[in-house]
């Protein structure tokens, strides 16, 4: 434990006092319960090299922040002394739009990021839940991704370069600024996802796209995911931008389509690019349901954004923690078995679980309602039960939300496979004291 | 040469045709597309992972350093046995493991030729979006290892977006698998800091690829400038306006001419430069962008745009393109390739200063690179039986790099930085960026055990000289190249 007075001051000492809060000012800071001593607002990247310097030399735990909207992934922290939070780095560095190109610091948010570029008529393809607060440096971090991963891939498909803080407060950087650059070793995809544990992402540099000239979005009501599956398969050079399948439920929840249904799936296809092209996919959905017997909504206009940001939303975990938030990944063709074994896990257990899938990345997210008051055991059998089916067919399964009760009995992250040894090295060689996010990653690293 | 001790062992691992040790035989693997040489004291020829373990564990018992080395096209010395040691070459491990079409996912052996998948593949309607233009000869273990690019990264990008996993053999022998076929492992991505690794930090024995599937159609353009500057201008132009074509490459005016008497492409003798377009999708829409680009060029003063529709048309466009490397061989007894890229609105003034070093040592110098992505392959012909040209060459070349990371740009795009851009890293990386770089290679513990002398600066003062770079035309032929 580190001594609270003695932190505060060396940090006093080292920003403005206005950026170093107490613990009492803390709270709002807490990490699965646990309470930092210390709040620190650096507003420059020096000022970050500068904390994790003391950080380093006092053996104090930091934990990095940014909008704070996935803080909850992960295990709980095993030791936490500093919230160091990013939100005053938050300028564009740079950015040329004939290049297609931007540089953009760890605290902006991605709504604010993705205003600056619209005004050029580009945009940086990620859609994580969120996006008007989550940060660039937290969707890093986490490795956020939404409905347009089917078009545009993840962070590590759109990422150029880093520049991060280490733990012993160097700043180094990775990659470049130019769409190819294969000099050196990859650190900057190699961050990305490792929930800060190794470094402090605190500048990055990404590839952009041009906002797509159309977008239609279709709603095709399916009685089985299976049958979904086959829909999909049917769609594969259609100018599609995001494929979605959520159940009954999560469609009810996110409906401006009139016949939200009473069981089976919805399909949610967002087609995007050239109009002609648009035109096309739209009509050929048009005949595929028609084929199918489906029935077909279409969403355009505003309520179209509005749509897409709320099945990027469904994913999120639950600020009350009263809920399990899994996310499964899967082979995409065994996205309709999964789904259909978790419907029927859900009346075992006398649940009604609500699943949204980036059906063609075999991501499936399910989020479970249980009672606030509920013992820790219901939630138990149901994480433990998933995590054997996904690992059955050769998949993964992350905890993503949970009441803490269960991170004390499980890894949200899953079993450590053959690659852990070397992760636990590289963490080493980055992170020797352990004072990175201690204890929150796979393994509790 | 080997010691009969350590040839026997290694027979002992891959049986007696697997090994390669007399003097004579060893010459073949002591070269790249470079002109870097390095002879190994044996080549082996594995056939399995298990294998690959087992010389691997042989190499630290004698405390000799293993080198993999796949078709032999790398362009940075990648494959050049610097230290002697074990090379492992890859291409006995050439299978495809596994297709699934409906996953869109493959599982491959390292010494499988780029095209060979692609077209084994193509039955599906499904592609390996990754093409160096040596695909025809180049292995998939090589393309990882160096992250290669091509042509139609610009659109797809390179080998990075599309390897979901890899298996390795790690430095003491251990195999294991870095990513797999689902998305988002949990844990640190170690698959990415692998490829582009150069060979440093493991030995690839099975890659998991993604396929995409093949566009409904396809149009390539090629326009026609009077101006290198109205050139470089429709490039911008077009990526600004949002107009992401699927291969976009430039060919000036010294390796048009080279072209023309060569494979006879059809370019004017007077014009500056062409560019390459390709557009690709729903036929619905692949006419209207190829419009829109044939619109941009002419707007930038293009003096005539080709369209090719059909398969032979378009192949007939690319002729000169794919034949311009040979055609540029056919200049001078050697040539040297360079590699960088810069931002893409950079490239008329990084352009200009290629020529002005040109001039300055007297070199003419061709381009014909990727555009799109600001990715420049300026070539240098030179007669290296002229004393002292080698080392004029590699000033030029030193000084052309120097332009580009000034630009903003870096010292290599997709050839690597090998052996001879060692010492360029300091340009663009501190000493605490490499240092955090080899924090990887410590954590891997394959320093000194995979491929010493590649990437890393020579430590100052050490002695080491960075050797030199030449594409040289072997039998893969002068396309083997960029």
């Amino acid at each position: 434990m580190v001594k609270e007075g003695l932190l505060r001051n060396l940090l006093e000492s080292a920003l403005d006092s206005q950026r170093v809060f107490p613990r009492e000012e803390a709270a709002s800071y807490a990490v699965d319960g646990v309470t930092p001593q210390v709040v620190t607002l650096p507003a420059t990247v020096e000022e970050v090299a500068e904390v994790m310097r003391i950080a380093s030399r006092e053996d104090a735990a930091v934990i990095p922040w940014g909008g704070g909207t996935a803080i909850g992934l992960g295990n709980t922290p095993r030791r936490y002394d500093v919230a160091l939070c990013l939100s005053h780095l938050n300028d564009v560095v740079e950015y040329e739009p004939a290049d297609v190109t931007a540089t953009v610091q760890a605290g902006k948010t991605l709504a604010d990021f993705q205003h600056h570029l619209a005004e050029h008529g580009q945009f940086l393809a990620l859609d994580p839940p969120l996006g008007q607060e989550s940060t660039i440096g937290g969707i890093l971090a986490v490795n956020a991704s939404g409905p347009s991963r089917h078009a545009y891939g993840t962070a590590r498909d759109l990422i150029l370069g880093i520049r991060a803080v280490q733990a012993d407060g160097r700043i180094i950087k990775a990659g470049g600024r130019v769409v190819k650059n294969v000099a050196g070793y990859d650190l900057s995809r190699l961050f990305i996802g490792s929930l800060g544990s190794l470094g402090i992402i605190v500048e990055a540099s990404f590839r952009l796209a041009p906002l797509p000239r159309a977008e239609r979005t279709a709603v095709v009501l399916l009685p089985s995911a299976q049958e979904a599956w086959r829909f999909v398969a049917q769609t594969a050079n259609l100018s599609l931008r995001a494929v979605e399948l959520l159940n009954a439920l999560a469609l009810r929840q996110v409906a401006t389509v009139r016949e939200a249904a009473e069981d089976g799936y919805a399909l949610l296809l967002a087609a995007a690019g050239e109009p002609a092209a648009v035109e096309r996919s739209l009509k050929e959905i048009g005949e595929l349901s028609r084929r199918a017997a489906a029935s077909l909504a279409e969403v355009d206009g505003s309520a179209q954004s509005q749509l897409w940001q709320a099945i990027a939303d469904l994913a999120r975990p639950s600020p009350s923690g009263a809920a399990v938030v899994c996310k499964a990944a899967v082979l995409p063709s065994q996205v309709p078995a999964l789904s259909e074994r978790i419907e029927t896990m859900g009346r075992e257990l006398g649940l009604a679980p609500l699943l949204v899938s980036h059906l063609t990345a075999g991501i499936v997210y399910s989020a479970w309602p249980l009672p606030q008051d509920e013992g820790v055991q219901r939630a138990l059998d149901l994480a433990t039960t998933l995590r054997q089916v996904v690992a059955g067919l050769g998949g993964s399964l992350v905890v993503e939300a949970c009441p803490l009760a269960l991170k004390e009995k499980i890894d949200v992250w899953g079993e450590p496979a053959g690659d852990f040894p070397l992760m636990r090295r590289i963490k080493e060689q980055f992170d020797p004291q352990g004072i990175l996010n201690p204890g929150r990653f796979l393994g509790r690293l | 040469m080997a010691d009969r001790k350590l040839v026997s062992e290694l027979q002992a691992i891959v049986g007696r045709d697997a090994v390669v040790h007399a003097p004579e035989d060893l010459l073949v693997y002591e070269y790249d597309a470079t002109i870097e040489r390095g002879i190994p004291e044996a080549v082996v020829l594995p056939t399995s992972a298990q294998q690959v373990s087992q010389i691997v564990k042989l190499a630290r018992r004698r405390g000799l350093p293993v080198t993999a080395r796949g078709a032999g096209t790398g362009l940075s010395g990648g494959a050049i046995p610097t230290a002697g040691g074990i090379m492992l070459v890859t291409t006995r491990m050439a299978r495809i493991l596994e297709i699934d079409a409906e996953n869109r996912l493959a599982v491959v052996e390292p010494g499988l030729v780029n095209l060979d998948l692609s077209t084994a593949v193509s039955r599906y309607g499904l592609c390996y979006a990754p093409d160096p233009s040596s695909q025809k000869a180049c292995t998939l273990g090589g393309n990882v290892a160096e992250n290669a690019g091509g042509p139609h990264c610009l659109a797809y990008g390179v080998t990075t977006n599309h390897i979901l996993g890899l298996e390795v053999v790690l430095a003491d022998g251990q195999i294991v698998w870095l990513g797999g076929k689902t998305a988002d492992r949990p844990g640190y991505d170690l698959r990415s800091p692998v490829i582009g690794c150069e060979g440093t930090l493991a030995i690839i024995t099975k890659i998991i690829v993604r396929l995409l599937p093949l566009p409904e159609a396809t149009i390539t353009l090629l326009a026609i400038f009077n101006e290198m500057e109205q050139a470089s201008q429709a490039v911008s132009t077009i990526i600004g306006k949002g107009i992401l074509p699927a291969a976009l490459e430039m060919l000036d005016r010294m390796t048009m001419r080279a072209v023309e008497e060569a494979v006879h492409a059809g370019y004017p003798p007077d014009a500056d430069a062409v560019l390459l377009i390709e557009v690709e999708g729903l036929r619905d829409s692949v006419g209207e962008q190829a419009e829109a680009v044939r619109a941009v060029c002419e707007s930038t003063g293009a003096r005539e745009v080709r369209i090719g529709l059909t398969a032979g048309d378009r192949q007939a466009l690319w002729a000169g393109r794919k034949g311009a490397l040979g055609a540029l061989g056919r200049l001078a007894p050697s040539y040297y390739i360079l590699d960088g890229t810069v931002p893409r609105t950079k490239l008329p003034q990084v352009l200009r200063g290629v020529y002005q070093v040109g001039e300055k040592y007297g070199f003419p110098i061709a381009n014909v690179f990727h555009a799109g992505d600001g990715n420049l392959h300026p070539n240098i012909p030179f007669d290296e039986s002229q004393p002292g040209q080698v080392e004029k060459v590699l000033e030029a070349g030193a000084e052309i790099m120097r332009l580009c990371v000034d630009a903003g740009g870096t010292i290599t795009g997709e050839h690597g930085v090998g052996m001879e851009k060692r010492d360029f890293m300091r340009w663009i990386f501190t000493d605490d960026d490499m240092e955090a770089m080899m924090r990887i290679q410590v954590a891997f513990a394959s320093a000194e055990r995979f491929n010493p002398g590649k990437i890393f600066p020579a430590a100052k003062g050490s002695g080491e000289v960075a050797s030199h770079q030449r594409a040289v035309t072997q039998s893969l032929g002068p396309d083997a190249c960029i």
